[in-house]
């Protein structure tokens, strides 16, 4: 706590010398897309004559201080849009309040896309990555755009398969990646058991993702940060999209009111009939199920400097499926968000955003067998009040301070044969506080410490976590970054790659320590020629205090809390390479990703004789060597266009079996046991991942009256079946083994009206 | 900068280029499988090796004869000295019977010692055996498949070291014909391709492993505890058997059911099971059973 607050101090005294040094103008506003009024984040603002200018916030909000008096030219500019330009004269002491309006290009064949300088300098900071909504609808996508499955084709980035929309960043789990949307904690962000995401890309305005080394803003996870922004809604005119595809179907609209805007999206499974159709002929087939989500929001412009919204998601999948003639299968699970956020321009050098959110997550599944019946009953509150502000008391530096503070309660019940087994209920106070400077003391570098305080009440857990980043500009085409971080995590996720539905968090306690860990990474971000990108990361990072459910207990019925889960150890490191082509009819990119991860748990992964306690590091099933994909996008005509993806990667870890045996003589069976010998666990090696996916569009017109869009989709053009894993059939002598494939070649239609 | 760039590509190369993680070579296994129960004669020991897991597998030629086997009663647990060794005999191909006999002392240790004639290996394991309990109270003679008022059964205290009992039920069939199937199990049985091997199987139905916190403690101490219509395969008479196990048994059971997936394991993830046995793998076990008898009645419609 002394260091918080002296680098307060520090930060303080800093600014308070530069301030009165000089009696300077200053000039700060929002930066908006003219037609719609959406904020634009990451948007750049600077002057022409002064080598000055500044990005603007999660908020679309500027600033630029300690200007010198004068007459110069204002510029605004952001990617898709035409520059914005003004004269403007700023006298001593004034402070101006200018907000932008950008007005979008009209697409033109052959034109150049240029990125605003700012955007660029924001989305090239170390570890960070923007995928722009447009390119996830035009992504080829297994029935449904996803932005899940876009963020899996960037570098550092891996899909645990075909089936799964998890992310897995960096050698992490699922579980180490923060998922906010509008700044609001969401705890299951799939639908269809984990086959894609929950975010509708008809209602998001901006995703980015801190794949490590996240500054200390963020907290709460040992990995990565994913921020998704839904869409403010049109301030000017009514608009909206309706899109219909072979799973699910989705609708928008946003428009203004006198005081701001709203915007509403939803989104639907549409596979039902086909279901009922099938299950005239078929037998188990589900005999209900149903996916949808609604987003929502609504914007109060209450004056220049006080914006309030509302931000309203709900998601739910259902499903009911009697596979036998007594016995059947429910599963009802999804997640809730709210979150009320009201901005607050103090001044011009000090803007703030303060934030409440709900979230609750839960997971109903249910077996009925001959009359003996297993439910679960997984719910989860998270509500939260978060505030954070930025204040710049001079052109060096912006300071970034806040907390978050919230109270989670975790509820579990088990029931086995109508008796609760297993009960748990969990309720936690959380706090965290942060502050961080972004210094600039030179021309080319910047330098970004920052610390965060994290508390949890459950055990009493107080944990520091200081964070750095340093860049270096040496030319204006390369940027040479590292990063260091230390990140606390009071959270597991028990899960299975294969299926999500099941999902349940479980937290750290007395005698569950939190997680640790610290990341290093260094980098360098490169424009080797007008319009190409070529950026290169190396991290590394370790695991500490892992605690994850003991995957050998059939039953934790009676079990103290501590006494379910195993704690373990782990690092991860690893080569990211990014080329990118932004310009022209021909664009997209390549990634590369070298990656290593590891993990360790006692008694896991000995050698047969050796000690209980004995245990070697272990590749988890979705480490893999190399990964690349290829991301192009050809505009063939005014009307057509091209979209294809490809992904090559090492096979996946699996553990091959050496040697069998059986046991005969089990007093309360008739089946003989079969049992497999193993040596180390996932050392070999799947078959080599690839697939190819295309998507072509077309633009039209919806009688004349909407514009319209086609898209014809074919996944896994040349089917490769990939292999999932290996299944044993003990049934047969010696034992069997087949291939689990992912999926085969899958078309897809879709049609979308905008109006 | 180029040729800095270059520098770490090339060694990025040579890094990917290294296998850090190798496989393991298949090493064979003695494997051993013996059950004591409380109260009961020594059981017999069976003793073979592993085979490579694409090769056919067949017990008799796996088996390992002419072994020198004993279980040792030790004075005051583990690590303690022989109180009474009972040697074994080859009786059959792999398989073992004590000579003399002995019945198993609940609570007690058990070590097991095999040496081999050719060899200077070893197989060593012991086994402390739980506590004996029994079903006590009034066990209805007659349930109604599926109806509210289930098979209940109140156990005794039974005790191990150092943790709560972990209980094991199965149901044991008394007329094993498809008709006597109940709903789930004909539906199984009428879809399988080996219909046999399922009636075999749903003879002897397990529960599988229920922790003692389960159940609803009686003033009395005992345990009570609903059998659970899952367990019932077949109308008619069953023999209800409560076992409850001690750690070779626990730990063999819990990691073995997640070899072929399930729990929290990616598909594809195996490890070995845990064994509590030095020189050799598989079970020297121990365990305290009773047994009461109910006759299921179809449903009344």
């Amino acid at each position: 706590m002394k260091y918080i607050l002296r680098f307060i101090l520090l930060l303080t005294f800093m600014g308070a010398k530069n301030a009165s040094a000089q009696e300077a103008a200053s000039i700060s506003g929002y930066v908006t897309d003219s037609e719609s009024g959406e904020t634009l984040i990451s948007a750049s603002v600077g002057f022409l004559e002064l080598n000055r200018g500044a990005a603007t916030n999660s908020l679309g909000y500027y600033t630029i201080t300690n200007i010198k008096p004068g007459t110069y030219t204002i510029v605004g500019t952001y990617v898709g849009y035409e520059t914005f330009r003004q004269q403007i004269t700023l006298e001593e002491g004034q402070n101006i309040r200018l907000d932008i309006e950008l007005d979008p290009q009209s697409v033109q064949l052959g034109e150049i896309e240029v990125r605003s300088f700012r955007e660029e300098q924001e989305l090239k900071n170390i570890s960070i990555s923007q995928v722009e909504t447009e390119l996830i609808k035009e992504l080829p996508a297994v029935f449904e755009a996803d932005v899940f499955r876009s963020i899996q084709l960037l570098p550092g980035v891996k899909a645990a398969s075909d089936f799964s929309s998890g992310l897995y960043i960096r050698g992490g789990s699922p579980d180490q990646t923060l998922i906010l949307l509008d700044r609001t904690t969401v705890y299951n962000p799939s639908h269809f058991f984990g086959f894609f995401s929950t975010f509708n890309p008809d209602a998001i305005k901006d995703v980015r993702l801190y794949k490590g080394g996240y500054p200390s803003e963020y907290g709460g996870r040992l990995g990565s940060v994913l921020t998704i922004y839904n869409k403010d809604g049109n301030r000017n005119e009514m608009e909206g999209t309706v899109t219909a595809s072979l799973l699910a179907s989705r609708a928008s609209i946003e428009g203004p009111y006198s005081k701001g805007s709203w915007m509403i999206a939803a989104r639907r499974s549409t596979i039902e009939p086909l279901l009922a159709a099938i299950r005239q002929s078929e037998e188990n087939v589900p005999s209900k199920f149903y996916f949808y989500d609604i987003n929502s929001k609504i914007n109060f412009d209450a004056s220049d400097s006080d914006k309030f919204s509302l931000a309203i998601y709900a998601g739910q999948d259902r499903v009911t499926f009697p596979f036998s003639e007594d016995a059947e299968f429910e599963l009802d699970y999804g997640n809730q968000t709210i979150s009320g956020n009201w901005t607050h321009i103090f001044s011009e050098k000090l803007f703030s955003n303060f934030v409440l959110t709900g979230s609750r997550y839960f997971n109903y599944p249910e077996f009925e067998i001959a009359g003996t019946n297993f439910q679960r009953n997984n719910i989860l509150y998270d509500f939260s009040l978060k505030s954070d502000l930025e204040y710049i008391p001079n052109q060096k530096n912006l300071v970034k301070t806040g907390f978050w503070a919230g109270n989670f309660t975790f509820k579990l019940r088990d029931r086995f044969d109508d008796s609760n087994n297993f009960t748990n209920r969990i309720q936690n106070q959380y706090a965290s506080l942060y502050v961080q400077d972004e210094w600039r003391p030179a021309e080319r570098w910047i330098i970004t410490p920052g610390l965060r305080l994290n508390y949890f009440s459950d055990g009493d857990y107080l944990r520091l976590a200081p964070r750095l980043s340093v860049e270096h500009q040496p030319n204006s085409k390369v940027r040479l970054q590292a990063a260091y971080g230390r990140y606390n995590q009071f959270l597991t996720l028990i899960s299975n790659e294969a299926f999500s539905g099941f999902d349940v968090w479980l937290t750290s306690a007395e005698g569950v320590s939190p997680a640790y860990g610290d990341q290093y990474i260094i980098g360098a971000k490169t424009i080797p020629f007008e319009g190409y990108g070529f950026d290169v990361e190396l991290y590394y990072r370790n695991m500490i205090d892992l605690f994850e459910l003991d995957p050998f207990l059939p039953d934790v019925a009676g079990l103290p809390y501590q006494d379910v889960f195993r704690f373990g150890e782990g690092y991860a490191y690893g080569m990211e390479v990014f080329f990118e082509k932004r310009q022209g009819d021909f664009s997209g990119f390549i990634g590369y990703t070298l990656g290593y991860t590891w993990r360790k748990f006692p008694g896991f992964n000995s050698p047969i004789g050796a000690d209980s306690e004995n245990a070697r590091f272990y590749p988890p099933k979705y480490d893999r060597r190399h990964d690349i994909n290829i991301v192009a996008n050809y505009q063939i005509t005014d009307r057509w266009k091209l979209t294809s993806s490809f992904n090559f990667a090492t096979g996946q870890s699996y553990t091959k079996v050496l040697g069998r045996y059986a046991q005969f003589e089990l007093p309360w069976t008739n089946d003989n046991r079969n049992v497999f010998t193993v040596g180390k666990v996932n050392a070999s090696r799947l078959p080599n991942y690839h697939r190819l996916d295309l998507s072509l569009s077309r633009t039209g017109s919806f009688f004349g009256i909407a514009e319209s869009i086609l898209q014809l989709q074919v996944i896994n053009v040349y089917s490769r079946r990939n292999v999932w894993f290996y299944n044993f059939d003990f049934s047969e002598n010696p034992v069997l083994r087949t291939e689990a494939n992912l999926l085969p070649i899958l078309p897809s239609i879709s049609y979308t009206v905008n109006f | 900068m180029h040729k800095q760039l270059l520098i770490v590509l090339f060694l990025t190369g040579i890094v990917a280029s290294c296998e850090t993680y190798p496989q393991d070579e298949y090493q064979e296994q003695y494997v051993v499988e013996a059950y004591l129960v409380a109260n009961r004669q020594l059981p017999s020991i069976l003793l073979s090796k592993t085979v490579r897991a694409d090769v056919l597998y067949d017990f008799e030629e796996q088996s390992i004869n002419n072994a020198s086997i004993e279980v040792q009663l030790l004075e005051s647990g583990p690590n303690s000295a022989p109180e009474q060794i009972f040697t074994y005999q080859n009786q059959l191909p792999g398989i073992y019977i004590p000579n003399p006999n002995h019945k198993v002392l609940p609570t007690r240790t058990y070590q097991l010692k095999i040496t081999f004639p050719y060899s200077d290996d070893i197989v060593t394991a012991y086994t402390v055996v739980p506590d004996t309990f029994r079903v006590v109270g009034e066990v209805q003679d007659t349930v109604e498949y599926q109806s509210p008022e289930q098979l209940e059964l109140t156990l005794t205290q039974s005790s191990y070291p150092g943790r709560q009992n972990i209980y094991v039920f199965n149901a044991l069939a008394q007329n094993i014909i498809p008709q006597n199937l109940t709903p789930f199990y004909k539906e199984v049985y009428d879809e399988s391709e080996t219909p046999e091997q399922e009636l075999e199987s749903f003879s002897n139905n397990s529960s599988g492993i229920i922790n003692e916190g389960n159940f609803e403690l009686n003033p009395n101490g005992s345990f009570t505890f609903d059998f659970p219509w899952i367990g019932i395969a077949f109308y008619q008479e069953n023999f209800i058997v409560a076992n409850t196990i001690d750690d070779n048994i626990y730990d063999f059971i819990r990691s073995q059911e997640t070899q072929l997936g399930g729990s929290t394991f990616s598909p594809g993830q195996i490890q070995n099971v845990i064994y509590r046995m030095n020189g050799g793998i598989g079970i020297f076990g121990s365990l305290a059973t009773d047994t009461v008898k109910t006759f299921v009645e179809l449903p009344v419609l």
